[in-house]
């Protein structure tokens, strides 16, 4: 693959391999293998230090690895470390500018370094990230919003075909949010590899094709935002308070049922299981059980990744994602 | 690398403190002139005025407006050549520049020529305001004139060793501000060994001869002993030293190592410290 060429749908663009870093005894960075394909958006999270900006250090060579290695479009990125100058794009934390110069001045300083990037790409960048009007203005009186708008018009300068994001809807208002979110698969769409570490999961599940979830520097899961998204359902359950001994012993006898919990009313169960809802309502109905309501769960992704990341139990949160808390029996 | 100095080249014109610095050179050099100048003008005892004379005329610049541009100009690199790697690091902008270089040693590279245009620059626009305000005062004073023999090579040879001796301050305060990740610890510390060692060293001097072969080995009489020559009209790329102390060639070679130093040492740190959010 040629430098400045679009790779191939599907070919693997990013590759970590056992990647590793030691700070002293901690460890930020243990083993992680990471592969992002062109065309798709992967969504990287972890709670605070878990090692995502670490990660990404290592993969723009700010930060040299303890072990592993990463490559870049099958390339080793300690033997062409010049792949990273013109075809990547990345924002690393909150956008860093000059503050003494003005927005365009500041993508014109990057595109120098950079080298071979004309004006009109800048205007135009500036353009699709509503900043002409502001861009003679110094970076220093810029909004949060503002700063990440051309932090993102930034990523772009080379036309590069990796894009990494690190959080940035951050500081934007609820429209420069939605404008991002816009943006973001587009690139996807035109063929990049987006690598997107975000807080937000609301805003990873809207964006990500595929999600890697990090705690303490370890890779805890993977996979598509469907299939994620499919293991954390579950069935909400409503029958009778003095039906709910049995019921419990019933559903926990269910094939493919993990998990039945009651809430404190004792009017409701919560359900994890591979079955489908009729075949839970049978089983009730075959003990004299009729639950006034079955209500399938689409899981969350806050709630996958705090199960994941905090070690809290699918039952501890609800399924629109607020930290309401189920205080009931487990069965 | 040429992109990269581009680059720099670019933010160095855009950022107002070199024009600052400009500005506070030319009006220091126009304030020496001006206040010599009022001082000739009333001076009662003719040999103050004689020799006041010798030092204002366009001839003698490269002694007195050069000697004030060396004092100057050392001052103002040693806070440039801080800033260009310190600044990165205060406002985070080393994570912004760093993955658009091609690597870290074309962009530190980058920043020392940077630095050093600065410098040729600074000082040969020092050079040149302190002609005009010699060639002012000598003309509205009805000074001698006369530029004596080679005074163009003389000039060149000046500026040249103006230039050479701010350069280990430069790779001093560039390497502390690197290491310290600091742009005011580079200042600090550039300023402090510039505007101390003298002292320090005298008052070291107290305990005796023992360590009379210190100050050969530092900074500040190796320059001096480069400077002296710009006091020399005939000196030009070469000469002795008027006033004693190193020969001002094993001046110029102890200068260059501790540049090398301290240059080697920055470039190090740089090439191989992680760059995180610290």
């Amino acid at each position: 693959m040629k430098n400045g060429q679009r790779p191939g749908a599907g070919e693997v663009v990013l590759k970590t391999v056992g990647l590793t870093k030691r700070f002293d005894k901690i460890v930020a960075v243990d083993g992680l293998d990471v592969e992002v394909r062109a065309g798709e958006v992967l969504g990287f999270l972890g709670p605070n230090g878990s090692g995502k900006s670490t990660t990404v250090g290592m993969i723009l060579s700010l930060i040299r690895p303890t072990s592993g290695h990463v490559e870049l479009f099958g390339q080793d990125l300690t033997k062409r470390r010049d792949v990273i100058r013109r075809r990547v794009g990345a924002i690393i934390e909150t956008p860093a500018f000059y503050p003494y110069l003005s927005g365009r001045d500041n993508l014109r300083a990057l595109a120098k370094a950079a080298g071979g990037v004309s004006d009109s790409r800048i205007e135009e960048l500036l353009s699709m990230v509503s900043l002409t009007e502001r861009a003679g203005g110094k970076f220093k009186t810029y909004s949060l919003g503002m700063k990440q708008r051309l932090g993102i018009a930034s990523t772009l300068l080379t036309d590069p075909a990796l894009v990494i994001l690190d959080e940035p809807t951050n500081g934007l208002d609820p429209a420069g949010q939605r404008e991002v979110r816009g943006i973001i698969p587009r690139l996807a769409t035109e063929g990049r590899a987006v690598l997107l570490a975000s807080h937000l999961l609301n805003e990873v599940e809207q964006v990500c094709d595929r999600v890697i979830i990090i705690r303490r520097g370890k890779m805890v899961e993977q996979g598509t935002v469907g299939d994620l998204l499919s293991r954390g359902g579950h069935l909400d359950i409503e029958i009778s308070a003095d039906e709910v001994e049995t019921a419990l012993r019933t559903l926990r006898a269910v094939p493919g049922v993990e998990k039945v919990m009651a809430d404190e009313t004792g009017r409701r169960l919560t359900v994890l299981a591979e079955t489908e809802g009729r075949i839970i309502n049978k089983a009730l109905a075959e003990r004299g059980i009729y639950a006034a309501a079955i209500v399938p769960r689409r899981g969350t992704l806050e709630q996958i990744f705090l199960d994941l990341t905090e070690g809290s139990t699918p039952g501890e949160q609800t399924v629109d994602g607020k930290a309401e808390r189920r205080q009931g029996r487990e069965g | 690398m040429l992109s990269l100095l581009n680059s720099e080249l670019f933010r160095l014109v855009k950022r107002p403190m070199p024009w600052i610095m400009l500005l506070i050179l030319a009006i220091g050099v126009a304030l020496l002139y001006g206040a010599l100048w009022a001082v000739l003008e009333t001076a009662s005892n003719a040999n103050d005025a004689d020799g006041l004379s010798g030092n204002l005329r366009i001839g003698a610049t490269t002694g007195l407006g050069l000697g004030l541009v060396s004092t100057l100009a050392t001052i103002l690199v040693i806070i440039i050549a801080s800033s260009m790697i310190g600044a990165e690091y205060g406002w985070g902008t080393i994570r912004t520049l760093l993955p658009r270089a091609s690597g870290r040693m074309p962009l530190a590279i980058a920043k020392l020529v940077t630095i050093g245009l600065f410098v040729t620059i600074l000082v040969a626009f020092g050079y040149l305001v302190s002609l005009a305000m010699s060639a002012l005062v000598t003309s509205a004073a009805g000074l001698n004139d006369d530029l004596g023999d080679g005074f163009v090579v003389h000039s060149l040879a000046s500026v040249g060793r103006v230039i050479y001796t701010t350069v280990p301050y430069a790779a001093l305060s560039f390497m502390v501000a690197l290491w310290s990740r600091s742009n005011a610890a580079g200042i600090s510390v550039g300023l402090a060994i510039y505007l101390l060692e003298d002292l320090v060293l005298a008052i070291i001097g107290l305990a005796g001869d023992a360590v009379d072969w210190l100050p050969d080995l530092l900074l500040s009489d190796n320059v001096s002993a480069i400077l002296a020559l710009n006091n020399v009209e005939e000196a030009g790329f070469g000469g002795v030293n008027p006033a004693g102390g190193p020969d001002p060639w094993q001046a110029a070679g102890t200068l260059a190592l501790w540049t090398a130093l301290f240059l080697a040492i920055a470039l190090v740190i740089f090439h191989r410290r992680d760059v995180t959010n610290e």
